[in-house]
């Protein structure tokens, strides 16, 4: 093993040092909070239409962020909509590198008709847009929130298919592998605790910049009504159905656009971070 | 008419990518549009969609009956503002004592755009197209209306070049204003021989005016017909142009690129209508929308289950807040603007608390979960996602959760037209009439005789009571006793509730107030021939 505890912690004494990386990490983990824990927060039911009240204003008594077309407090429908947005994310990106991670190991250590097989198929599924690939299994599948999920999930597993090979590429060859493989070990063996290890770090930091872009992914197909179906509070149907009062009401866009923007932007600021500590050709630079 | 049977799919998927597009930068910004000419009075109207032909005989939506009115004429003609009959094409006729051979004398000298006669043969080569399998022509084109229009008809006969007969298998009220409906355009025989399926894209017609260029996904140019029989229009071109987003098709009216829009957003309203800028005018429409419940399956097999629904949902706030008034509270199937209504059916105010005794009644005390569909757009339907989610929301509080599913608008009546096994419990609709004859929404949208693919009844509802009442109606000529046998059917449904109405939509249209003369016709399509533009 070429891992210690003193390679894990210099790298986050690093990241603390960028007060940039510390604040984004300070944000998603409060954005992680209000997912745990919004709809205990949250002032009123996201679902319940009150049509006497609808499209206040920010600032109204009793709806700090207004209302929306159907008098649903914004405030509330932000709070719970965090889980579903935000975790929709995290769990597209698990689902991914579940799948995507173990092929590409296979992939890299293997080599030969195997690599083959599967970086051809990577190649096809990368050449699709990720929308038609998106919309494809919707339509297999009907429209809903988990099989959004699972659409983008697919529509990133050739990503980690990627990263995962050229790491084990990169090992195969290593001593500490091949002495491994003299002394007996399996193959199973070998990927799980040499390769696996090895190749963490770049995943890691394409893990970071991915959920954001899987969280973006999702709202989109939520905004073009493939994804979470009313009255479901997601901030891609947020925004989707608040374009049409984008004059009357523009809160009903800014404040779900507002969320999904600096989420996305704290993942990056975060997985740029990471990548620079962790990154070895970037080492001279720290 | 509004529901489009075929070629949806691709349309969808078209239309998808079209969406995608151009939501960021407007068709009308792509510099190769035509617009406005110096020296030519034009007018440019902004539509949801594309036209999906230009052939008047397959016309099944507003966008496209929109664009292709302005080309064509029929043997008789709804009048201005009404949908009472005026003579066209036919200058008089006579029907036989029998109802069953209806006589037309056909107007001389009116040639079409091509230059060919109008005669008795292009009457009788219109028709004969849609309905005779063997005739030479059938193959180009889907017909879809030409069973509702013509399925009466056995045969049409040219006795001399401006006398043509039609006689019907069996007497059918309603079959003179089926002529005014576009199904009924009398067509160029010259140009579909000449054309064949490309008639879709080059059609001629006798109307006020004629066809100049289609650009795909751009627009379509219309430009006045010099030997209109009439006299000549007093614009020069007419320009027809999608633009899929409210949002933006009311953008582009106010930066000027758009003359004249459609629906536009219910809460920009009040702020258009009170610009001088701008005309808005509005006329009650002969339009209704419902939630269709599926009458094969549980639990809405159960008279007490669809009314507890038609009580338990607040009409009254959907249509006063969400639409903020542009539509009227429907108290049945039937909009008031159409003969044969009435008020004296059964009330159903907004009452929670009747909904739950009713459901209880009906052995639901603790309520019930359905999957209900909804669209995600769609011509007519007005709002439909948040009147979806505001229906959820009201039945939720007596104990009926509803899973909407939403579906893209042509992915949607594939469905909902398809597979009866396939429906859920409950999904939204609309119709809007085409000929003012109600018929054209009892019969066809509720009668056992109309399950689908045959009408659209699509909720596979069948009343012995009613079909028998709307059977006789139209072997009646008399409209008095029409009338009185439609409003007999129309208590039974009423009561019977086999849809939850909701509203009846304000036809409403903006337009720059430079445009002077125009009038809303209650079938939806847009009278341009007496319109004039006022040079500022």
């Amino acid at each position: 093993m070429e891992r210690n505890d003193g390679e894990v912690r210099k790298p986050l004494k690093i990241l603390f040092r960028d007060p940039w990386a510390v604040a984004a990490l300070g944000f998603l983990g409060l954005v992680l909070f209000i997912a745990a824990v919004g709809p205990w927060l949250a002032p009123e039911s996201p679902i319940d239409s009150n049509l006497a009240d609808r499209l206040q204003p920010v600032g109204t008594p009793g709806h700090l962020l207004g209302t929306d077309e159907l008098g649903r407090d914004v405030l509330s429908r932000l709070l719970y909509g965090a889980r579903p947005s935000v975790g929709v994310g995290f769990a597209a990106v698990a689902v991914a590198m579940a799948v995507g991670v173990p092929l590409g190991l296979a992939a890299g250590y293997f080599g030969s008709w195997v690599d083959s097989l599967l970086s051809r198929t990577t190649d096809v599924f990368l050449a699709f847009p990720y929308v038609l690939l998106a919309i494809a299994v919707i339509a297999a599948l009907g429209p809903g929130f988990y099989h959004a999920m699972l659409a983008v999930a697919i529509a990133g597993i050739p990503y980690y298919i990627r990263i995962a090979r050229g790491s084990a590429l990169a090992l195969r060859h290593r001593d500490f592998v091949e002495a491994s493989k003299s002394a007996g070990a399996s193959h199973l063996r070998i990927l799980w605790s040499h390769m696996l290890p090895n190749a963490l770090s770049p995943l890691l930091v394409a893990a970071t910049l991915d959920v954001g872009w899987m969280i973006t992914a999702a709202a989109g197909l939520s905004f073009l009504g493939l994804g979470a179906q009313p009255p479901m509070a997601e901030w891609g149907v947020m925004l989707s159905d608040g374009r049409q009062f984008v004059r009357v009401a523009p809160h009903l866009t800014l404040v779900p656009g507002i969320a999904i923007f600096v989420v996305v932007l704290a993942l990056n600021i975060l997985g740029d971070a990471l990548r620079d500590v962790l990154d070895p050709r970037l080492a001279g630079r720290r | 008419m509004t529901k489009k049977k075929r070629g949806l799919a691709s349309l969808a998927m078209g239309a998808l990518a079209t969406a995608l597009i151009l939501s960021g930068c407007g068709a009308a910004s792509s510099g190769q549009t035509q617009g406005q000419v110096p020296g030519m009075k034009t007018i440019v109207v902004g539509l949801q969609a594309e036209p999906v032909t230009l052939d008047p005989h397959q016309v099944t939506d507003y966008n496209t009956s929109r664009t292709v009115d302005p080309m064509f004429e029929r043997l008789v003609e709804f009048k201005d503002e009404s949908t009472e009959l005026e003579p066209g094409l036919a200058e008089s006729w006579d029907i036989s004592p029998d109802g069953l051979v209806y006589t037309f004398h056909l107007r001389q000298g009116v040639k079409f755009h091509d230059g060919t006669d109008f005669n008795a043969e292009a009457v009788k080569f219109s028709i004969d197209r849609q309905i005779d399998a063997n005739h030479p022509y059938h193959d180009t084109g889907d017909f879809a209306y030409a069973e509702f229009t013509f399925g009466y008809v056995k045969e049409v006969r040219v006795v001399d070049p401006y006398t043509v007969e039609i006689e019907l298998k069996e007497p059918y009220a309603p079959f003179l204003s089926n002529l005014a409906m576009h199904s009924a355009s009398i067509v160029s025989p010259a140009a579909v021989q000449k054309y064949g399926r490309q008639f879709s894209q080059h059609p001629v017609g006798t109307g006020p005016f004629r066809f100049a260029d289609w650009k795909s996904g751009v627009e379509v140019v219309l430009e006045k017909n010099p030997d209109w029989w009439k006299g000549q229009a007093k614009i020069d071109r007419l320009v027809f142009r999608p633009v899929i987003e409210d949002q933006a098709r009311l953008t582009e009216l106010e930066s000027g690129s758009l003359d004249f829009i459609v629906n536009i957003p219910p809460d920009e309203l009040a702020r258009i209508g009170a610009s001088s800028s701008y005309t808005v005018l509005r006329q009650p429409g002969m339009h209704v929308w419902y939630l269709i419940f599926n009458a094969q399956k549980p639990p809405f097999d159960k008279k007490e289950v669809r009314q507890a629904v038609n009580y338990a949902i607040n009409k009254e706030a959907i249509v006063h807040d969400l639409l903020q008034d542009t539509g009227v509270v429907a108290k049945g199937p039937l909009p008031p603007v159409v003969w044969g209504s009435t008020d004296d059916v059964k009330p159903y105010p907004y009452d929670p608390q009747k909904a739950k005794e009713l459901l209880a009644q009906a052995g639901y005390s603790d309520g019930f979960e359905v999957t209900f569909w909804v669209p995600e757009s769609g011509s007519g339907m007005q709002q439909p996602k948040a009147m979806a989610a505001a229906i959820q929301s009201d039945l939720r509080k007596v104990g009926i959760q509803l899973n909407i599913q939403t579906f893209e608008w042509g992915t949607y009546l594939d469905k909902v037209l398809g597979n009866p096994a396939d429906l859920p419990e409950v999904f939204e609709m609309s119709w809007m009439g085409d000929n003012g004859d109600p018929d054209n929404f009892l019969y066809i949208l509720l009668s056992g005789d109309q399950w689908p693919p045959a009408g659209f009844n699509m909720g596979y509802y069948k009343n012995d009571q009613v079909d028998e009442l709307l059977r006789q109606a139209q072997r009646l000529s008399d409209r008095g006793q029409r009338e009185a046998l439609y409003q007999q059917a129309l208590k039974l449904l009423v009561e019977d509730a086999p849809w939850a109405w909701i509203d009846h939509e304000t036809q409403i249209v903006a337009m720059k107030s430079s445009i002077k003369g125009f009038k809303l016709h209650p079938t939806g399509v847009f009278r341009f021939q007496n319109v004039d533009l006022q040079t500022p």
